[in-house]
């Protein structure tokens, strides 16, 4: 069993109450000092409620779950979401299957599920029909079919792509990017809130595996720190199927107002945009050795930004950038608020940018 | 640790029970003093890395008063080493933080104002949490959608083939799907939640 696995049967039996005092307090104090555990611990907790919302767990599990996982209301909610969860995807599944046509069924084996089977009996039985016993002639015309197939689709979809390319409508990042300090790591296409102060947060880094991250538990970011990387991906939308990697930037106005893509109050973020870049020009004349920024929604922090360093941009003067994975921001109106911090420690309030997000 | 008592009204740390806590630290009061400075900085530091913390430093003190409040009850059962306590209380202290909303002033009124929950069991209501979550799910990203929909879905081997498929559709391996799945799992949670309290309000 390797070291993930006696984790997870560790949190397991945490969760049902197998353990003692001293070992319960030693996984809760993983779970508080290291966030990739606590990533783990939550993800096994959801698969255990599924378990339980599906019957799949022995008796003896099943009673441990009853008397003490769910003594907590916090698990009981989880409980329940995870049932809505499951009525909600029987329902997809049964409307899936009522609407799509029987060809049609190959095209997401995942969506049809179980009617992977059936499909490929009718294609037996289809060329079966057309060649009788003769197997091979049958699958090497069918072979030759699917070939040619995708070939053309390759041909129309490059020759769409070109047609339907959209213009370059946001800031392009500029390769003078603030100088981003050791407790600023880059972002990456699908980067949680799960941390964005610095090293021990259990961050994805980035870069790899097909434009999906791995996971680095307490680890800092790979990738391309400065977004020249983002910047070139810039106005390419990603294959179907794949992370968007798109990069975009917006200039916010301290007070309200959005200089880029989507003018006026709101920012405007496509389906293929996978990091924004929100520039802040300064009013303030002062110079601060760092900023703090926290980006806000109905009152609650979504997002903290610490030790932000200002550049000076030649259109814009004093600048503080900072970067959200897109997939944080909804359809709603967020604010930023900034804080300056003085070599000395003092800090200081600046005036805070309040946008709007569309998502299209 | 069982589940630390729930919080109530704001107990404050007295001289007394400040004083068991630095003889449980260590008979020593010197080596105790610099035992808890230990502790309390390393809380600090802690919060300050997490996401969503405001006041780091407000979280660490509830920590201390906590353990200060309920040593006696565990004093006699709890046998470990002392330092990993406080750190099993900090992150209840945390996972109750989150669930709080964080009320800041800010200069648009039309923006909703969270209430605190009215019952303890807000998605007892079967109707409204299939509602909401349904409302939830549309208003995720496509990627994130889609691995709702088909992470989650099936029974045993069929929900592990689909996983493994998604995987490779999505081109990353199974471990980091699953790290993925759930924090879009989380999020439609505390999406869920909201939807159900502003509409329990109304």
């Amino acid at each position: 069993m390797n070291e993930q696995q006696v984790a997870e049967t560790e949190l397991r039996r945490y969760l049902l109450g197998e353990l003692t005092l001293e070992e319960r307090v030693l996984i809760e104090e993983r779970m508080f000092l290291d966030s990739a555990y606590m990533q783990l611990a939550r993800a096994v907790k959801d698969e255990l409620v599924d378990e339980y919302a599906h019957q799949d767990l022995t008796p003896a599990e099943r009673e441990q779950f009853e008397s003490h996982f769910l003594a907590r209301p916090e698990h009981r909610d989880d409980l329940r979401i995870a049932q809505a969860l499951k009525r909600y995807l029987a329902s997809e599944a049964a409307s899936a299957e009522a609407s799509t046509a029987p060809s049609t069924a190959a095209a997401s084996p995942a969506a049809s599920g179980g009617n992977a089977r059936p499909f490929t009996k009718r294609v037996r039985e289809f060329l079966s029909s057309l060649f009788g016993r003769r197997a091979f002639l049958g699958l090497s015309f069918a072979a030759a079919l699917i070939i040619l197939s995708i070939i053309t689709w390759l041909a129309v979809g490059s020759w769409r792509l070109q047609e339907i390319r959209p213009p370059l409508q946001a800031q392009d990042p500029t390769p003078e990017q603030p100088a981003q300090g050791p407790q600023q790591p880059p972002e990456s296409a699908g980067a949680t809130p799960d941390n964005s102060r610095g090293p021990g947060g259990g961050e994805v880094a980035g870069g790899q595996d097909g434009g999906r991250p791995t996971p680095t538990p307490g680890g800092r970011q790979g990738g391309d720190p400065a977004g020249r990387q983002g910047g070139r991906q810039q106005g390419a939308p990603p294959p179907t199927g794949q992370t968007p990697t798109r990069v975009v930037a917006f200039v916010l106005t301290p007070g309200g107002g959005v200089r880029g893509e989507g003018q006026g109050e709101s920012v405007s973020i496509a389906a293929d945009v996978g990091t924004v870049v929100l520039r802040l020009p300064l009013v303030d004349e002062e110079n601060y050795s760092h900023y703090r920024a926290t980006l806000e929604t109905g009152g609650r922090v979504t997002r903290p930004f610490d030790r932000l360093t200002a550049a000076v941009d030649p259109e814009l003067g004093s600048v503080v950038q900072i970067r959200v994975p897109a997939d944080l921001l909804r359809s709603q109106r967020y604010q930023i608020k900034l804080t300056g911090i003085a070599a000395d420690g003092r800090t200081r309030n600046l005036p805070s940018y309040t946008f709007a997000v569309k998502r299209r | 640790m069982n589940d630390p008592p729930p919080p109530k009204k704001e107990w404050a740390l007295t001289r007394e029970a400040f004083e068991r806590m630095l003889s449980w630290l260590d008979p020593d009061r010197e080596r105790a003093g610099a035992r808890y400075e230990e502790i309390r900085a390393k809380l600090i530091a802690r919060f300050t890395r997490l996401p969503c913390v405001v006041d780091p430093e407000d979280l660490a003190n509830k920590t201390i008063d906590r353990v200060a409040r309920i040593l006696p009850k565990v004093i006699d059962s709890y046998k470990g080493r002392q330092e990993p306590y406080f750190y099993s209380v900090a992150y209840f202290i945390y996972e109750e933080y989150l669930k709080k909303p964080i009320h800041l002033p800010l200069p648009e009124t039309d923006l909703p104002d969270p209430d605190p929950p009215k019952s303890p069991d807000l998605l007892d209501d079967e109707e409204l949490l299939d509602s909401c979550l349904s409302k939830c799910v549309q208003s995720l990203s496509e990627t994130s959608r889609e691995i709702i929909l088909h992470y989650y879905r099936g029974e045993r081997q069929v929900k592990i083939r689909l996983r493994k498929e998604l995987a490779e559709r999505l081109g990353i391996k199974l471990e980091n799907l699953r790290l993925k799945a759930q924090r879009i799992r989380d999020s439609l949670k505390r999406c869920i939640s909201d939807c159900v309290k502003s509409n329990s309000v109304t």
